[in-house]
C-alpha cells in the first residue's frame, strides 16, 4: 500500500537572468540549504535525493547529479536524475512521492535548478532533426499556432493573454524571489512588441537562473503539506490523432490525480492553484484542461478576475512562470508554492484558507504533464 | 508484500543506420510480446538515454513516439545509464497497486566523440576545462589499486578505451502473481562524492553499500556494467565476493542502455540454471555511480 507523503520542507532560491553570485553547485545548495533549514532537518536526515532538470545542453554538464552529488549532500546516498522537458520539476516530485510511498524511504529531497546564463538555451531548445527542417523559433514558436488555434476555436478575447500577465506580473512584484518584477498595465502590456503572433514579449516568460528543493517525509513535521495525490501522465508529440490545444494526456494527468486526491468538483475543492504558463494563453487553456473552467471558456475567469488574488480561485499568486522561469526548476516551483500555500507559508503570495492546492507542470510539444494535489488534512 | 521481477528483456545493437527511434522501437514490441502481459496492464514507464551522448536535446521525446503511448500513459524518464530507470520502475511496483511496468533505454555511441562527452560530467569550473575523458581518471583508479598492491600493474590499461556502439534494451517487470524470468530480490543504489581526490576510488565504499542493501551475499555470479576487467576486481573486493564471481559485460555497449544489457546477461545465467546472480550497473566515470541488483530464479 501507499504510505502517506508529506511536504515538510521547502526551499527557493531568488531568480533571476544571471545568478553570477553563485555557481551551478552554489546555486542548488543554495535551494537544498534553505529547506533544510524550512524542515528543521540536516543532511544526515535525508534517505535520498531526486534531481531534476532540463536538458543537459542548457549547462553543458553531462549528467550534473554526478557534479552535484556533494552540493546536494548526497555522497553515500541513492540519487535519480530526471529529466522530462518542462515538466521535469513537477516529474521529480512524482518520482520523489513514489519513493516515501514505497516505504523505503523516510525522507528524501527532490532538487530542481536550471543555470540557463551558462549556456544559450535558444540553442538547447533548437534541435535540429534529420529530415526534419529547424525549428529555430524557440519555444514560442512551437507554441504560437496552438495558441492562435485555441482563440480561433473558442473565441476567446483577444486581451486574454495580457489580463494573465498584468495579474502574474502583479503578483511577481510582491515574490522577492521573483525576476521580473515591472508590473505593465493592460494598455502597456498590449502595446509590447508582437513575437510570435499572437504572444506578445510581454507575455512570454523569461529565462532564470534558479533552484527549488522539496524534502518529502513519510513523518509529518510542525507545518507538513500532505500529498494528497500525485501523477504524471505522457503522449506521442507527432501523432495525427492528438489535438495539441487540448492534450489528451493534460485531461488524463487531472483525472489522475483527482481521482486518487478524492476531488470530485474541482472547481469548487482547489482553493489555489500553481500552473506552469510559461506564455500567458495557457492559464486558460490549462484551467480548461484541469477541470477548473468548462471547456472553451477558460477565458472567462481569467477576464473576470477570478484567478487573481482576490478572487474565488487565485492562479499562480507566486508570479508563476511568466516572472521567473528556470527551466528545469519551473515545475518544481510550482510544486512547491502549492504545498506552501496549504502550510500557511505562501508569505506575501498566501491565499486566506487555502486547504486544497494544486501544482502543474507541462512539457515538451504539450505532451508531458505532472501534477499534484496538496492539502492541509491528512489523507 | 508481493514479488516484482523481471518478465522479458530484448535488446538490440545498431550498426550506426537506425536512430534512436528505429532503435527503440525494435525492442519494445518484442518486450511486451515476450512478457505475456498485455499493454492494458502496463500501468508505469520509465526510460533512460542522455541528451549530450546522442548530441540532441530532447533526445528522448521521438521514441516516445513509437512506443504506442496512446491513450496518454504514465511515463517519466531519467537522464543516465538504465539501471537507473529500472530502479524507479522496481520501486513503483513494489507500492503495489500496479501490475507491470515497461523500462526501455538507448544510446548511440556513434553518434560522437563519446570520451570528449564523458568528459563534460565534471565540475564545469574546476576539472571540465582540462577534459579528461572517463577512461583517464578510471586509468588512475587501476593505477591507485596497482599502487596500493590490490592490483598488479598489468591491470592498469594501456590500450584504448572499449568502442561506445549504438544500441536499445526494453524490458517487461511484473509483480506476483505473473509470471517472471527472474525475481528482484535486492535492488539498491549510490553515488559516490564528486571530486576524484577525495573518492577512495580502491576500497569503493558506495559499491560495498549498495550490494549490502541489494544482499548480493548470496549471489553466486555478478555482472558489473564498466569498461575495465581491474574494475571487476575491485568490485568483488568491495563486495567481499571472489573475484572470480565477478564478470565484465562483454562486448561493445551502447551508453545509456549498457546497464540494462548486463540485467540482460543475468538473466542468461539464471536461464541457465543459475540461482541467485547479481548486477552491478554503474554511470560516471571510475564507478562514481552504481546500482547493485540481485536477481533469483523462479
Amino acid at each position: 500500500m501507499k504510505r502517506p507523503v508529506a511536504v515538510v520542507g521547502v526551499g527557493r532560491t531568488r531568480c533571476a537572468a544571471r545568478r553570477d553570485d553563485v555557481s551551478i553547485l552554489g546555486l542548488v545548495r543554495e535551494a537544498v540549504d534553505a529547506a533544510l533549514l524550512d524542515a528543521g532537518l540536516d543532511h544526515d536526515d535525508i534517505d535520498a535525493v531526486v534531481l531534476g532538470k532540463a536538458p543537459d545542453t542548457f549547462e553543458g554538464v553531462l549528467q550534473p547529479e554526478l557534479m552535484l552529488a556533494d552540493a546536494l549532500g548526497a555522497a553515500g546516498k541513492p540519487v535519480l536524475r530526471v529529466h522530462t522537458a518542462g515538466s521535469v520539476g513537477g516529474s521529480a516530485a512524482v518520482v520523489g512521492t513514489t519513493l516515501v510511498a514505497s516505504g523505503r524511504f523516510q525522507r528524501v529531497l527532490v532538487v530542481a535548478f536550471e543555470k540557463q546564463s551558462e549556456s544559450n538555451a535558444m540553442w538547447a531548445l533548437s534541435p535540429r532533426y534529420p529530415f526534419s527542417p529547424p525549428a529555430l523559433a524557440g519555444a514560442g514558436g512551437y507554441f504560437a499556432p496552438i495558441i492562435r488555434a485555441y482563440q480561433q476555436r473558442t473565441g476567446a478575447p483577444a486581451d486574454t493573454g495580457l489580463h494573465v500577465v498584468c495579474k502574474d506580473r502583479a503578483n511577481g512584484a510582491r515574490n522577492p524571489l521573483a525576476h521580473v518584477r515591472e508590473v505593465p498595465t493592460l494598455d502597456e502590456a498590449a502595446r509590447s512588441p508582437m513575437l510570435w503572433d499572437p504572444v506578445r514579449y510581454v507575455e512570454t516568460c523569461p529565462s532564470s537562473d534558479g533552484a527549488c528543493a522539496v524534502i518529502l517525509a513519510s513523518e509529518p513535521g510542525d507545518a507538513p503539506a500532505w500529498v494528497r495525490g500525485a501523477a504524471v501522465r505522457s503522449e506521442p508529440v507527432i501523432f495525427a490523432g492528438r489535438d495539441e490545444i487540448t492534450p489528451a494526456a493534460a485531461f488524463a494527468c487531472a483525472r489522475a490525480v483527482y481521482a486518487e486526491a478524492g476531488v470530485t468538483d474541482p472547481k469548487r475543492q482547489i482553493d489555489v492553484a500553481e500552473l506552469y504558463v510559461p506564455f500567458s494563453w495557457y492559464e486558460p487553456m490549462w484551467l480548461e484542461a484541469c477541470g477548473l473552467a468548462d471547456p472553451g471558456v477558460g477565458w472567462r475567469p481569467v477576464v473576470e478576475g477570478v484567478t487573481a488574488m482576490g478572487g474565488a480561485l487565485p492562479v499562480n499568486p507566486s508570479g508563476g512562470v511568466l516572472c521567473s522561469n528556470p527551466i528545469g526548476a519551473s515545475g518544481l516551483f510550482r510544486f512547491a508554492e502549492a504545498a506552501l500555500q496549504v502550510r500557511g507559508r505562501a508569505g506575501p503570495a498566501q491565499v486566506d484558507g487555502a486547504r486544497t492546492a494544486l501544482g502543474h507542470a507541462y512539457g515538451g510539444g504539450s505532451q508531458f504533464f505532472a501534477m499534484w494535489v496538496v492539502g492541509a488534512d491528512r489523507p | 508484500m508481493s514479488r516484482v521481477g523481471i518478465a522479458s528483456l530484448v535488446s538490440i545493437r545498431g550498426d550506426g543506420s537506425l536512430d534512436e527511434r528505429e532503435l527503440v522501437r525494435a525492442v519494445v514490441g518484442r518486450a511486451i510480446a515476450a512478457s505475456g502481459v498485455t499493454r492494458a496492464q502496463i500501468g508505469a514507464t520509465v526510460s533512460a538515454s542522455n541528451d549530450l551522448v546522442v548530441g540532441m536535446p530532447f533526445s528522448f521525446v521521438g521514441p516516445l513516439d513509437v512506443i504506442g503511448a496512446w491513450p496518454p500513459i504514465s511515463e517519466s524518464h531519467v537522464e543516465t545509464d538504465g539501471i537507473f530507470a529500472l530502479w524507479e520502475a522496481w520501486l513503483r511496483l513494489t507500492i503495489g497497486d500496479l501490475d507491470a511496468a515497461l523500462v526501455y533505454a538507448f544510446g548511440r555511441g556513434s553518434a560522437g566523440d563519446q570520451g570528449k562527452v564523458s568528459a563534460l560530467a565534471l565540475d564545469p569550473i574546476l576539472t571540465a576545462p582540462l577534459a579528461p575523458d572517463a577512461s583517464v581518471l578510471e586509468r588512475l583508479q587501476l593505477q591507485a589499486a596497482a599502487d596500493a598492491g590490490v592490483l598488479d600493474a598489468v591491470d592498469v590499461p594501456t590500450g584504448p578505451s572499449p568502442p561506445a556502439v549504438d544500441g536499445a534494451v526494453a524490458m517487461v517487470l511484473v509483480r506476483e502473481p505473473l509470471r517472471a524470468r527472474a525475481w528482484i530480490t535486492g535492488f539498491d543504489q549510490r553515488i559516490d562524492h564528486a571530486s576524484v581526490g577525495w573518492r577512495d576510488l580502491v576500497g569503493l565504499p558506495h559499491v560495498r553499500a549498495a550490494g549490502g542493501g541489494a544482499g548480493m551475499g548470496a549471489a553466486e555470479r555478478i555482472v558489473l556494467s564498466a569498461p575495465w576487467i581491474g574494475q571487476a576486481a575491485l568490485v568483488a573486493d568491495a563486495l567481499g565476493a571472489p573475484r572470480r564471481a565477478v564478470r565484465l559485460l562483454d562486448g561493445p555497449v551502447a551508453p545509456m542502455a549498457a546497464g540494462l544489457d548486463a540485467v540482460g546477461a543475468a538473466l542468461r545465467w539464471i536461464d541457465d540454471g543459475a540461482r541467485v546472480v547479481g548486477v552491478i550497473g554503474s554511470a560516471g566515470p571510475a564507478l562514481q555511480h552504481v546500482a547493485a541488483l540481485t536477481l533469483e530464479a523462479p
